[in-house]
């Protein structure tokens, strides 16, 4: 039961990490960016493909981020920036956005095979505490996501950027109104957030496998985890993860796996019949 | 050479009806949505257990697709065809995935990732239809019949209403019509034809598994309805038989067949992009 938990808390954390990256995107781009799946892995087969040179780990691991990055920085350069200079409307973007989706996929796919692969990152081993037992992989994910997630909110809460990055999510035409750039901080945000994705990216692919597929379903879990939080809300992002991952543990335990869809189909259903500005009281900024 | 143009023939005609689904939703109502995929899948599934296990006719066979796909998609949009247009969105994209799901996990229905062979062709007049050049026949009947459809229900009443609905939802509301009843008729309607282009598919190809009904198949879909044209009576005939057909160059060009379906999702994503570049402001002129 505690290995439930132990386990839940873990996926949490990456659907924590995917959830906060695409509401940030989400409440400053204005549209629903569904290539924001492909980023996910991206990341991974970013990590991958460096940690084949045998160049180390560490390497790997951060071109995950960076290639994450950089694919948000490209479509928000060549192609989202473009279409609302052009005055597009948010449909627009997001069928531009479906569009971007279906290539990066289907790029992935041509170019590294639909086979499954595998990151290595740590030599496994196993750490038994009690009952409990984790791998030095899923420690590391923990430590990395909780230390990334903890940065984000304080950026995003104490730094000017962050702040201005809340205020475009608010209320962009004041903001521009008041002589401030967006265009820069939606090219901020896109990137960082990709960046964010390809880390959960990384983060899954040493946990289970890469394979081209892999950002589908916690494309979904992420953006069920948003809603729950409430768009733009970043911290309710990242509790909607973690509350999502443990609930779906719990249910799987209990139930086979391959009911998860239907389940979070149902809770998606759920909250937005009554609740669909989120399950967090209001408390404030955050 | 004629079999291999009545082939592309039939898909022209398989993917112009998949393309009408779509367009009567997004096209004529304004509503976008990711699950023409799973209401093909349905239909094709419908038609292989139907025909293919219980020996039923094929034209059982295709309104057996259509009445699960309208009830399906019924119980679909009940909670959430209110919904903003996003989370609608989300909502018929995770529909999309849990037919995925199902189809590869209900194994002793659908036979899993293995898939359903041996759907036999229909028969007409006693004569299965064994030859492309015979079926192409049949669909190209089957495509004009929908066709029709599609325009008798444009230049109807219910067709004003979705052209209403699609430029100005709350004005349509305030004149005291629902929305939500009009929608979901749309939506129905959608899923009929889908299910229908999906029961073609299968009486055709004689095999179906779950791949073939996937997200990218809805994606696909769109993009032959918005390259094609919205709104457009000859907007998804023009769609699909622009993306059937050109991607049949890239054999031309030396493709690997493992290749290309690749190749062809990438075309279509491209296609995507490159209409909502040139038409920002809406893709209907």
């Amino acid at each position: 039961m505690l290995q439930v938990l132990v386990n839940a808390v873990h996926d949490g954390i990456i659907y924590g990490l995917f959830a906060l990256s695409f509401t940030l995107i989400y409440s400053t781009s204005r549209f629903f960016y569904f290539a924001h799946a492909a980023t996910f892995a991206v990341g991974a087969y970013g990590a991958w493909i460096v940690l084949s040179a045998e160049v180390g780990f560490f390497a790997a691991f951060v071109s995950g981020v960076a290639t994450g990055a950089l694919l948000g920085l490209t479509a928000e350069l060549s192609v989202f920036r473009l279409l609302r200079r052009r005055g597009a409307e948010s449909r627009t973007l997001l069928i531009a956005g479906l569009g971007l989706f279906a290539i990066i996929q289907n790029f992935i796919s041509l170019f590294f095979g639909d086979d499954v692969k595998t990151l290595e990152g740590f030599e496994m081993k196993v750490i038994e505490a009690g009952s409990i037992r984790v791998t030095n992989n899923q420690t590391f994910a923990f430590i990395v996501g909780v230390s990334t997630l903890c940065l984000c909110l304080i950026f995003l809460n104490l730094s000017n950027l962050g702040r201005s990055i809340r205020a475009v999510g608010e209320d962009p035409d004041l903001f521009e109104a008041l002589g401030f750039d967006s265009d820069r901080v939606i090219l901020l945000t896109m990137t960082l957030g990709s960046g964010i994705a390809g880390l959960a990216g990384v983060l899954k692919a040493l946990d289970t496998n890469i394979t081209p597929l892999m950002g589908y379903q916690t494309f979904l879990m992420a953006t069920v985890a948003t809603i729950m939080g409430g768009i733009g809300r970043p911290l309710g992002a990242i509790l909607g993860g973690i509350a999502l991952a443990l609930v779906e543990h719990l249910f799987t335990w209990s139930f086979a796996l391959h009911w998860r869809e239907i389940f979070v189909f149902s809770v998606l259903i759920a909250v937005l019949l009554i609740k669909p500005e989120g399950l967090l009281r209001k408390p404030g900024r955050l | 050479m004629i079999e291999y143009l009545a082939h592309l023939l039939i898909f022209v005609a398989i993917f112009a009806i998949l393309a009408v689904s779509v367009d009567i939703l997004l096209g004529h109502t304004g509503v976008l949505s990711l699950a023409q995929g799973a209401f093909f899948g349905l239909g094709a599934y419908s038609y292989a257990i139907a025909v293919g296990q219980f020996r039923s006719s094929w034209i059982a066979g295709v309104i057996l697709g259509m009445v699960l796909a309208a009830t399906a998609s019924l119980l679909l949009a009940i909670p959430s065809l209110r919904l903003k247009g996003d989370y609608f969105l989300l909502v018929t994209f995770a529909f999309q995935l849990i037919f995925t799901s199902l189809a590869i996990n209900l194994e002793r229905v659908t036979r899993g990732s293995r898939g359903i062979t041996g759907i036999p062709r229909p028969t007409l007049l006693g004569y299965q239809l064994q030859s492309n050049s015979r079926f192409v026949m049949l669909a190209i009947l089957e495509f004009g019949v929908i066709l029709i459809v599609l325009a008798r229900v444009s230049s109807s009443p219910l067709g004003r209403i979705l052209h209403a609905i699609r430029e100005d939802e709350i004005l349509v509301a305030s004149l005291g019509k629902s929305v939500v009843k009009v929608k979901m008729v749309a939506f129905s309607l959608s899923a009929a034809l889908a299910s229908v282009a999906g029961s073609i598919y299968a009486q055709y190809i004689g095999y179906i598994d779950p791949s073939s009904s996937g997200v990218f198949l809805s994606i696909s879909a769109l993009s032959m309805a918005i390259v094609g044209g919205l709104g457009r009576i000859a907007g998804p005939l023009a769609g699909a038989s622009l993306l059937v057909v050109l991607p049949e160059f890239l054999r031309f060009v030396g493709v690997p067949g493992s290749y290309a379906a690749n190749v062809r999702q990438i075309l279509y994503g491209l296609l995507l992009v490159v209409v909502a570049m040139r038409r920002p402001r809406g893709l209907m002129d």
